[in-house]
């Protein structure tokens, strides 16, 4: 039984942990969905820049890690932020074709990955784990601690997400901005301001995200759009719109690849996830768990 | 007064005229970009009838761009056909997969589109890759030179096989895109269901598009390897697809020009900052920013709506 | 109807203005004054995945130019390198050279670290006959066997490594050995040369996985390696999964032996992004001893040169074949001409190097274009996040 468990929950962590960072990077692209049905091509360089940020506050500024994480997430959150006001508004007031947007995004992504990798030169930005390299030892049970805490960041955030959306005047504006835009207007709700604070929302998500997984193996400039994919197929896999949803698709492929990646060959690993995508976009391209937790009232 | 299609015409023949005679001119190393922008601008016009003209999401001309390279390759090397031979053949198979594909990927909107020919260009570099003994794997492979009469050809030869095909291309988009197909895909890109209401066949235009959009790339890959003398799937891994995509917005989505003014931007900026090259990236990322907006319609497009209005 | 004329017009002007304003942006190689310098190419990576091994990697051959023109260059003529940036990708690699070739007259290209991209110089320099000097690519593909090779090399190659590695096993005494490696070339070039030869050393090779690049987590492929329960592992990945690895094989609680042939560049890199704690005890092939005062000689002209400090076997081998590639150029009697370079060397005996062992010498035989051999090679070992020299029974 011992022997079952110590085989077995590393497996288990390390599944949760992968499809923890996918499923958080589908959650951030789902608040920016459901605010305004835009797809954020940069959500992958919002938790790169995280990252970025604290490392360059470990490394250079030598600030301690209880001060880097949260300045990581807040420069995230202003890179969310400044995306928004950069290019979204302008080209929405222009009234601009949605994927104009998209790859405004996108644009947005690969400045903030060519500046930061003119900074670094391309090299690893590394941060080391949060509470060093011992294993806990749970009964001679080795755990990593950090695939621990990203399960446990990611249940908090998402339930801090849920209580935000259904339990704040804020979270039912967005969520109406995200509905009816037009008739939020008419309600009065500063709609442009929702659209930005889903922004800061989904960068603040991505950087913790980000600064979390970046102990496992380190980061660098441009693995902000590969990491974006990911997050947008577990948001495909797991159901457009509906953010837990999305943590679900995301949780399910980071336990697939896991699984195929250690007991296949890895090489089949990666083109296997684009082949389920593909056959998922074709079978059910509304998602497999598209009606997780829906509120009567979102079903439109 | 002349008619619009016979100046562009002289306009076209004077261009072409320019570049044939370009090798006696200059050096090497602005032949070898014309070469690039040539087999850049001929994916970018395939990109541009699917999204331009067709207003569908492709994030995926890799794909295309990577079977069109590796089955030449493959063929002459392991079989030893030639050039000639296994060129139409990589295309045919191109026009095959786009087909295949076009059934799964052309029902999906907007992002989803965009994800899924994502995952088909992902899927097809990976394909290649894990084939080492085949394709020589992430090591690639050399491209066996092409022999013509028993004389093996060198880099004016490909320039102007490369000059031919973007002539050939460049027509089969114009003449495309001002006939009625044309009108009917821009009318899929403008309103769907109003098209469909009109009896537009959606689905047999979206596919048309693909398919010109895929043979296209294919084409362009073709050409690149053999040019190259060297390839490996790097190449068409998912900065290609960004670069092309890049191209196209820059150059403006939509026109004629467009596409071929936007594959010379991109492929000659790197080489205008060689000083600065780690700076490559960025300032990629700063022209596709400024253009989407400030110049939205593209620079072809910016400067036609400047004189239309005068 | 006028306006759309010009229009057309305008974006071909502009169109050809770009490739006109390129003429004079790059401006044209004039003719230098008294004495004809000596053209030599240099194509490298100073964007794309590996461009941080190339941007070190300039710098260091560009001060090995400058010293030689000062001290009057070779019989008189100084050397001209004509940069270019290859962007680690071998269709920009073989697209340089010919550059290089055509547009520079240029006769001896020295080229990156790419493994990929070497494979690319190698094939084109063979085909256009213009010699190659390189500093990085382990590839055993670039070995030339047969005949006399346009490609050479100042570093080792994946098998020289992996068998200072097998004969460091067997002088530890373990048996069952376990391999760890990358699904691209590095790991698999590795893994068939242990295959075929580890019976040669008397040891057994019990398991084997391989791992995509950039993995997140490789805690199964550990265990998996663990429960074929070998004594050594030997280990040939880049930086970042080396890193993962590590922190997998700690949480497992499993701390076998561990070796690498990568190289000291690569395992510095691994050093600078793994929690040091973790590497302990982990030994690297490298091919400089850095008790020789020679290296750090070179480590602190770099960092003065460029105001960071690459203190691994970069700088020393980059300086290697810079200096071999001068010695070609004497020796071969005529630095015009790419065959007499070429020829100039497999004519080079006994030359000094930096590399190796002190007292060491270079050279290059018909079937060996590679200049490291098991003799030159050394191990680092890294105790209490250092690197430390491994002393070994002769």
């Amino acid at each position: 039984m011992f022997k079952f468990l110590a085989d077995f929950l590393p497996i288990i962590i390390v599944g949760l942990s992968l499809g923890s960072l996918f499923g958080l990077v589908g959650l951030a692209f789902t608040v920016i969905i459901n605010a305004s049905q835009l797809v954020n091509f940069a959500q992958g360089d919002f938790a790169m820049f995280g990252v970025a940020v604290c490392w360059f506050a470990l490394t250079v500024l030598n600030v301690p890690l209880w001060l880097a994480f949260p300045l990581g997430v807040i420069g995230a959150a202003l890179f969310g932020l400044l995306t928004e006001k950069a290019i979204i508004t302008p080209l929405q007031r222009r009234g601009a074709r949605p994927f104009t947007m998209i790859l405004g995004t996108m644009a947005i992504g690969i400045i903030a990955a060519g500046a930061v990798g003119a900074y670094t030169k391309f090299w690893w930005m590394k941060i080391n784990p949060f509470l060093g390299s011992e294993p806990w030892k749970l009964k001679k049970l080795p755990i990593d601690h950090q695939g621990v805490m990203i399960i446990f960041a990611t249940v908090v955030l998402v339930i801090g997400y849920w209580v935000f959306l259904n339990k704040t005047r804020l979270g039912l504006a967005l969520r109406a901005t995200g509905f009816n835009r037009d008739v939020s207007i008419l309600l009065g709700i500063q709609t442009a301001k929702m659209v930005g604070l889903s922004f800061l929302i989904s960068g603040v998500i991505s950087g913790i995200a980000g600064i979390l997984c970046a102990p496992l193996s380190a980061f660098n400039a441009v693995q902000g759009l590969p990491l974006a994919i990911n997050g947008f197929i577990a948001v495909i896999l797991g159901g457009w719109g509906n953010p837990y949803a999305a943590l679900l698709g995301g949780i399910t492929l980071g336990l697939v690849r896991a699984l195929l990646t250690g007991y296949l060959s890895s090489a089949y690993a990666e083109m296997a996830t684009f082949f389920v995508l593909i056959i998922v976009l074709t079978l059910r391209p509304q998602g497999l768990f598209s009606r997780f937790m829906i509120p009567e009232s979102k079903k439109n | 007064m002349v008619s619009r299609v016979k100046r562009d015409f002289i306009v076209l023949f004077v261009v072409l005229g320019m570049a044939a005679v370009l090798p006696l001119m200059v050096r090497e190393i602005y032949l070898y970009l014309v070469r690039l922008i040539g087999i850049y601008a001929i994916m970018a016009l395939g990109l541009n009838i699917f999204m331009g003209y067709c207003g569908q999401v492709n994030i995926g001309v890799a794909g295309f761009f990577c079977i069109g390279a590796y089955i030449p390759t493959v063929l002459q090397g392991k079989l030893g056909w030639h050039y000639l031979i296994a060129f139409p053949i990589s295309a045919f198979v191109s026009l095959l997969v786009g087909w295949g594909m076009s059934w799964p990927l052309l029902r999906l909107r907007g992002h989803s589109m965009a994800i899924g020919t994502i995952a088909f260009a992902m899927a097809v570099y990976l394909l290649f890759e894990r084939f080492p003994t085949i394709t020589g794997g992430s090591d690639g492979t050399v491209v066996p030179a092409m022999t013509l009469f028993d004389q093996t050809m060198g880099n004016i030869f490909y320039y102007y096989l490369i000059l031919v095909f973007f002539a050939v291309a460049f027509l089969i988009c114009y003449f495309l895109a001002n006939s009625q197909i044309g009108l009917a895909l821009r009318a899929v890109r403008d309103n769907e269901e109003a098209a469909a209401a009109m009896g537009v066949d959606i689905n047999h235009y979206k596919r048309l598009a693909w398919l010109v959009n895929g043979v296209l790339a294919s084409i362009a890959g073709s050409l690149y390897a053999q040019q190259a003398g060297f390839i490996n799937p790097d190449t068409f891994a998912l900065s290609t697809n960004v670069l092309v995509l890049v191209m196209l917005c820059v150059g403006g989505p939509g026109t004629i020009l467009g596409p071929v003014v936007g594959a010379a931007i991109m492929t000659i900026l790197p080489y205008l900052l060689v000083k600065i090259q780690q700076y490559t990236l960025l300032m990629q990322g700063l022209v596709l920013f400024a253009v989407l907006r400030f110049l939205p319609d593209g620079v072809v497009g910016a400067i036609s709506k400047r004189f239309r209005s005068t | 109807m006028k306006s759309m004329l010009s229009m057309r017009r305008i974006s071909w002007l502009i169109t050809g203005g770009f490739i006109l304003t390129s003429f004079f942006v790059h401006g044209s190689n004039a003719a230098a004054a008294e004495p004809k310098p000596i053209n030599i190419g240099f194509s490298c990576d100073f964007s794309g995945v590996t461009a941080w091994e190339g941007n070190v990697e300039f710098p260091i051959f560009e001060m090995a130019v400058k010293e030689l023109n000062a001290a009057g260059g070779i019989n008189g003529r100084p050397i001209k390198l004509h940069v270019l940036d290859n962007g680690g990708d071998p269709s920009k690699t073989v697209g340089t050279l010919k550059v290089i070739k055509d547009a520079n007259n240029c006769v001896a290209s020295y080229y990156g670290i790419n493994s990929a991209s070497g494979i690319a110089a190698k094939a084109w320099a063979d085909t256009n006959n213009i010699p190659i000097i390189s500093c990085g690519p382990l590839s055993d593909k670039l070995i030339q066997r047969k005949g006399k090779a346009w490609f050479f090399r100042s570093n080792l190659s994946t098998s020289v490594g992996a068998e200072v590695i097998l004969g460091r096993i067997k002088e530890l005494g373990y048996k069952r050995v376990g391999f760890m490696g990358s699904t691209q070339a590095m790991g698999t070039d590795c893994l068939s040369y242990l295959q075929e030869n580890i019976s040669k050393f008397g040891l057994e090779l019990v398991g084997s996985v391989l791992c995509e690049p950039n993995s997140k987590d490789l805690t199964i492929q550990a265990k998996r390696l663990r429960d074929t329960n070998p004594e050594a592992v030997i280990y040939s990945n880049y930086a970042a999964d080396s890193s993962v690895w590590a922190r997998n094989m700690k949480t497992l609680g499993w701390q076998p032996y561990v070796t690498t042939g990568v190289g000291l560049g690569l395992f510095s890199a691994i050093r600078d992004i793994t929690p040091p704690d973790l590497l302990e005890g982990w030994e690297s092939v490298a091919q400089i001893d850095f008790t020789r005062p020679e290296i750090k000689m070179i480590w602190d002209k770099y960092a003065a040169y460029t105001g960071r400090r690459s203190d691994d076997e970069k700088p020393p081998r980059t300086w290697d074949g810079a200096h071999l590639l001068f010695e070609a150029i004497r020796l071969g009697g005529n630095p015009d001409d790419p065959t007499a370079i070429r020829d100039g060397f497999y004519k080079i005996k006994n030359f000094p190097i930096v590399s190796g062992p002190p007292g060491a010498k270079g050279s290059f035989e018909i079937g060996r274009n590679y200049l490291i051999t098991p003799k030159e090679c050394t191990m680092v070992v890294i105790k209490s996040g250092k690197f430390a020299m491994v002393q070994r029974k002769k």
